[in-house]
C-alpha cells in the first residue's frame, strides 16, 4: 500500500530524535541563565533611542533595526501582547509553533528566542525579570471582553492595518506577563505565584 | 452520497466542508499526523486559529467535544467522534528551515508540510501568509506542567478517525505530514483517508 522505510532507517531517525531530545529537554533547562533582577536598572539614557508609554488597552508598533533593544516593562497586572513582523518581508513573522517546538519548551524566558517561520531568530530574550510569559493561548477578543471595550485582536488588526497589512498577516500572539500554564491534566490555568515576584 | 478522498502518503489535499456535513479524518495505517487547517469558505480571511481554539476549550489538546474556532472567535466545527484521543494544536507545521534549525542541515532538503501548505494554498489563490498555526490531528505532543514540549510516538492505531460537525462552510486543507525527523508519522509516512457526509456520524 505505501513504500516503506527499511528498519535501519527507522532506527537510525529514531536514535536522532533521541538524542536531540534528550539535548532539548535535560540538557538546554540547565545552561539558562538566571533571571533579570528586578526592579531593573535605569537604561544608560545616553542610548536611549525613544520611550513610549502606552495607553492601557491600546496598541503601539515600532521597527528594530538589528542588534537594538526593545525593553517592555508592565505595570502590575498587565499584560503586554507581541506580534513581530520581518521588516523587510512582512510574510516572514513570528511563529511561536516553531519557537517552542524548536526548543523543547513552552516557557519562553531569558536565553530563549523568538523564531520566524523561516527558521530566523526574529528577536532574543536578552533580559527578562518575569519569565511568565503565554506563547500558547493569545490575547483578548471581542468575544472575552464584549463590545465596545478594546481588545487584543482588534489592536492587532489596527496596527497591521497601519502598516500595510492586514488580518491575514498577524500571526499568533506571545503573550508577556500572562502566567497561563498546563496542568498535569491538560487545562490551562493562571498561575499567578509565578508573577509574585513582581507585585 | 458520502464523498471519499484518498491521500497519498506525505501530499496535501483540499477539499469544502459545508455547514451540517461532517468531516472524517482516518489515519488509515496509524501513527500519522495530519496537519490541517480551516478557511471560512466564503472569506478566506477568517481562518482557524489556535489561540482562539486554545482559549475556547481551556485544553492544550483537542479532543471529542472540542470547538474549533475562527480568529473572528466564531465556531468553525465540532469534535463530534475520536477514537484517538489526542490531538495537537501548539506546534505546528513542520517546515525545511525549522528542520533545519532542528536536525540540522542535512535536513533541509526533506519534504515537508509547509511545502504542502504552500502549493495547496496556491490553488485557492492564497500563499504562505495564510499558514497559521494548524491542528496536528494524530500527533502526540504532551506539554508539561513545567513548560517542557515534546513530540512522542503517536497513540492512533491503523483505522482510528476523527469527525469533525461544520458549523459554516469550510475548506479544509490537509498536509499529510512527510516528516522522517522526529516520531509524529513512526518514521514512515501512511496514506490517510477524507470522508465528508451530511449530517452526523453514519
Ligand atoms: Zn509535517
Amino acid at each position: 500500500m505505501h513504500i516503506h522505510r527499511t528498519p535501519d532507517q527507522i532506527a537510525a531517525d529514531r536514535a536522532r530524535y533521541e538524542d536531540h531530545q534528550r539535548r532539548g529537554l535535560t540538557f538546554a533547562p540547565k545552561a539558562l541563565p538566571d533571571p533579570s533582577p528586578l526592579p531593573a536598572p535605569p537604561p544608560d539614557p545616553a542610548r536611549v533611542l525613544g520611550t513610549e508609554v502606552i495607553a492601557g488597552g491600546w496598541y503601539w508598533t515600532c521597527t528594530l533595526t538589528a542588534g537594538q533593544v526593545i525593553r517592555v516593562e508592565g505595570a502590575a497586572g498587565t499584560s503586554v501582547s507581541l506580534a513581530v513582523w520581518a521588516a523587510r518581508d512582512a510574510s516572514e513573522r513570528l511563529n511561536l509553533p516553531d519557537t517552542v517546538k524548536v526548543q523543547w519548551t513552552t516557557e519562553l524566558r531569558k536565553g530563549r528566542v523568538l523564531l520566524s517561520d523561516m527558521g530566523r531568530v526574529l528577536l532574543s530574550i536578552t533580559e527578562d525579570s518575569s519569565g511568565a510569559h503565554d506563547a500558547l493561548t493569545g490575547g483578548s477578543s471581542a468575544a472575552d471582553v464584549g463590545q465596545g471595550v478594546r481588545n487584543c485582536r482588534d489592536n492587532m488588526v489596527l496596527a497591521a492595518g497601519k502598516l500595510g497589512l492586514d488580518r491575514r498577516d498577524i500571526p499568533a500572539v506571545l503573550t508577556l506577563f500572562a502566567p497561563v500554564r498546563v496542568d498535569a491534566g491538560g487545562h490551562f490555568g493562571w498561575r499567578g505565584s509565578l508573577l509574585s515576584g513582581r507585585a | 452520497m458520502d464523498q471519499i478522498f484518498d491521500i497519498p502518503a506525505e501530499r496535501p489535499w483540499s477539499g469544502i466542508v459545508r455547514q451540517g456535513q461532517t468531516i472524517r479524518i482516518e489515519d488509515s495505517f496509524g501513527q500519522q499526523a495530519i496537519d490541517t487547517i480551516f478557511y471560512a469558505a466564503h472569506d478566506f480571511g477568517e481562518r482557524y486559529s489556535s489561540q482562539e481554539t486554545l482559549k475556547a476549550n481551556g485544553r492544550a489538546y483537542i479532543e471529542t467535544g472540542a470547538k474549533v474556532m475562527s480568529s473572528e472567535g466564531r465556531l468553525m466545527l465540532t469534535v463530534t467522534a475520536d477514537t484517538s484521543g489526542r490531538h495537537d494544536t501548539c506546534a505546528g507545521c513542520c517546515s525545511c528551515e525549522s528542520n533545519t534549525v532542528r536536525f540540522g542541515h542535512d535536513t533541509r532538503y526533506l519534504h515537508a508540510c509547509r511545502e504542502n501548505f504552500i502549493l495547496e494554498l496556491s490553488r485557492h489563490g492564497m500563499g504562505k501568509r495564510d499558514i497559521v498555526p494548524n491542528i496536528n490531528f494524530f500527533m502526540n505532543v504532551p506539554i508539561s506542567p513545567n513548560g517542557a514540549m515534546t513530540i512522542d510516538d503517536g497513540i492512533s492505531a491503523p483505522g482510528d478517525h476523527v469527525e469533525l460537525l461544520a458549523a459554516m462552510d469550510v475548506l479544509c486543507v490537509i498536509s499529510n505530514c512527510p516528516q522522517i525527523n522526529n516520531p509524529c508519522n513512526g518514521f514512515d509516512p501512511t496514506p490517510i483517508r477524507v470522508v465528508i457526509r451530511d449530517g452526523i456520524g453514519g
